[in-house]
């Protein structure tokens, strides 16, 4: 919105002294068109809502009834073109703000957001507040060993994660790969790897090879893991790669270096940086992915969380959350030292 | 190596080679400057590989895993794999069309839960944004503002799902579990979202601030005149950044019982239903992707504008506005060409 607005009085801050130059009109037929696109969203809107809540219109004669919340959308939508073309936003921001209204109606009908219920439903939360408030500190200590797994499985992952990441980057990258083909076939087996939430692979992997039943949760925790980096490292190293300075490549390519060498020397050393700050922020990520995977029956301190809620102790839970925080806080500092010394 | 004649490294050519004979000095006497580079230690580097080396192994055996595991592997991922694609590639009949939008609609439902949770960590981020920046905010502010969000970013989200959200909107699809998961993206997406965003106005030039106090303006008007029109393509690319983000982060909510695609997919992993499980996953890849390419094209468009050099694009650039902040096309200036803001790669690191 207020971008938009900048938009239009972009130009007045120039000349005091002649006329202002003023931002173009927006095409009114297209405005009209935006209208009609918000009236098939209202449309869309009353088909399809769920609650029976009904705005009654008296006219007088007849009195005309509307369900409530599409029409409060509708009006907001129309208001808001309204608004835009005043304030003379081109029709690419009016279409774009007509877009945010109608995704944010679409989200807030869906999770049905309301506020209302909170005071009545605060009773539910206030013991497990105070619980956490109240945690049991003689059991932060009694869980290191899951701490110690949860650490381990993060830093196998982060290192495997990472090496792979690095070839799959440097495939996946036009400037590195061999060809076109290599390059588009990489990049689209990263986005689907990337696709599949961290969740989601630790629960193939807890199907594949057993969960922490069967002792195995470790392992399926550092293979989702392991999938989890490898999306992310792939994906921020091949977008470095493809800013990385030309200058050393043409070098290593006028010295007749083959594709090997060339990523070796020319490539490698420019993106290492950001290839070590990746690195410390997926080992960042994989210490709280792996606290939450721990839920789905990988193993690590996230099934402590998981066994002591489900015994309702929340005052265990609490103390363990606490732990959680401090280590987090300790990985961010350690990271951001190793950084500030490496780089 | 300082004895050598030949190759004596660089300058050593241009030197005048002959000189009386009658002086006593040698005729060419090599100095520091001649010699070849020595290479330069590797001891630390080498250290530190090491170091790694151990820190892996030792990890390997603390998570105490078994590598024997990693045999039967390939076996069962072909096993259920062919049991995946069956259900994926057959005909659907009625159940399995059901199955196929059962799927879309948990899908969809995360979308939301991750709509509604960035525009709740949107909705704060801003003013706190503006209040973690060193430029715009006095230090007591600064200082508070900063620690809360740095506390904030070390809680994982699904610490603010179990503690507060959970309880407070009920569990499940259906009893307010979607709005439970997607307050708890909501709160947790703050520290990002504002850390990020005072990065951006930290970043801010100068010289519109400077023209704007010039000109009498007080806070808020330089904040909107001055401030917000150079960030807030950058803000938009930031926000639109975490939504996709968020879409990842609401699947571990689901399983907690937030509703949305985690809860389906916890669902069908407990009753080892493959059929249904590569529906889920198709369905899952196909959603992100088609968002993300969304994403990433807006927030390309919001960066970079509309202008494309060779087909003119809109007329909206009057060419001789002098000096005025022009929003989208500077600030984009200083990204480099890449679909996501330097900002948001260099919080990559966040």
């Amino acid at each position: 919105m207020t971008t938009t607005a900048d938009e239009a009085t972009r130009g007045s801050a120039t000349r005091a002294v002649t006329a202002r130059p003023e931002a173009p009109k927006p095409s009114g037929l297209v405005y009209l068109g935006l209208a009609g696109l918000a009236v098939l969203a209202f449309i869309i809107f009353w088909v399809t809502r769920d609650s029976g809540e009904i705005l009654l219109i008296p006219l007088g004669f007849v009195t005309l009834w509307a369900p409530l919340y599409p029409v409060i959308g509708l009006a907001v939508m129309l208001l808001t073109l309204l608004v835009c073309y005043r304030a003379r936003v081109g029709t690419m921001g009016g279409f774009g703000a007509l877009a945010f209204i109608t995704m944010s109606y679409w989200a807030g009908s869906t999770v049905n957001f309301t506020l209302l219920e909170i005071p009545s439903r605060w009773s539910n939360v206030e013991p497990r507040l105070r619980a956490f408030l109240d945690p049991n500190w003689s059991y932060i200590w009694t869980v290191r060993d899951q701490w110690l797994i949860t650490i381990s499985m993060a830093v196998v992952a982060t290192l495997i994660g990472c090496a792979i990441g690095l070839v799959l980057a440097m495939l996946a990258s036009p400037v590195s790969s061999p060809n076109k083909g290599v390059s588009q076939a990489i990049k689209a087996v990263n986005s689907v790897i990337r696709s599949i939430p961290d969740v989601g692979w630790a629960l193939l992997f807890v199907a594949f090879i057993g969960g922490t039943a069967h002792g195995l949760g470790p392992m399926a925790g550092v293979l989702a893991l392991l999938m989890f980096n490898i999306g992310i490292v792939a994906k921020l190293l091949s977008e470095t790669i493809d800013s990385v300075n030309p200058g050393p490549v043409e070098a290593a390519d006028a010295a007749g270096a083959n594709l090997t060498q060339r990523n070796r020397l020319a490539i490698l050393p420019q993106v290492l940086p950001g290839f070590v700050s990746y690195g410390l922020y997926v080992f960042e990520l994989n210490i709280r992915a792996s606290a939450a995977l721990g839920i789905v029956g990988v193993g690590g301190i996230g099934s402590a969380i998981m066994l002591q809620l489900n015994r309702f102790a929340f005052e265990n839970v609490a103390a363990i959350l606490i732990a959680l925080i401090v280590v987090v806080l300790l990985v961010d500092m350690f990271s951001m030292y190793i950084r500030r010394k490496l780089l | 190596m300082s004895t050598r004649k030949i190759n004596a490294g660089p300058g050593s050519a241009s030197r005048p080679e002959s000189r009386p004979e009658s002086s006593p000095e040698p005729r060419f006497a090599p100095d520091a400057l001649d010699r070849r580079p020595v290479r330069p230690s590797r001891l630390g580097y080498n250290a530190g590989m090491l170091v790694v080396g151990i820190l892996f192994i030792a990890a390997i055996y603390g998570t105490g895993m078994d590598v024997r595991a990693l045999l039967d592997l390939p076996a069962s991922i072909i096993q259920y794999g062919r049991l995946m694609a069956s259900g994926v590639f057959q005909i659907p009949d009625e159940t399995v069309a059901g199955y196929w939008s059962q799927s879309f609609d948990a899908m969809f439902e995360s979308v939301a839960i991750a709509w509604v949770g960035t525009m709740v960590g949107a909705l704060f981020s801003l003013p706190l944004g503006f209040m973690a920046a060193r430029n715009m905010s006095p230090l007591p502010i600064y200082v508070v503002v900063r620690f809360v969000l740095s506390v904030i970013r070390a809680v994982p989200e699904i610490i603010f799902a179990i503690a507060i959200m959970l309880p407070l909107f009920g569990f499940g699809s259906g009893g307010g579990g979607a709005l439970a998961g997607a307050m708890a993206l909501g709160v947790s997406s703050i520290g990002t979202l504002s850390k990020l965003i005072s990065e951006a106005i930290e970043a801010v030039d100068g010289g519109p601030l400077e023209s704007s106090r010039a000109s009498g303006s007080n806070h808020l008007q330089l904040i909107r005149w001055a401030v917000l029109p150079q960030v807030m393509p950058e803000v938009i690319a930031i926000w639109l950044y975490r939504f996709e983000v968020n879409i990842r982060a609401s699947a571990i909510l689901g399983v907690l019982g937030a509703g949305g695609i985690g809860s389906l997919l916890s669902t069908v992993f407990g009753a080892r239903d493959w059929d249904r499980i590569g529906i889920v996953l198709v369905v899952i890849i196909l959603v992100t992707m088609v968002v993300d390419q969304i994403s990433a094209f807006i927030r390309h468009r919001v960066i970079h504008g509309a202008r494309i050099r060779n087909g003119g694009g809109a007329p909206q650039e009057d060419d001789d506005d002098g000096g005025a902040p022009t929003p989208g096309p500077v600030s984009g200036a200083s990204v480099e060409d890449d679909p996501a803001p330097k900002s948001t790669r260099a919080a990559a690191g966040l």
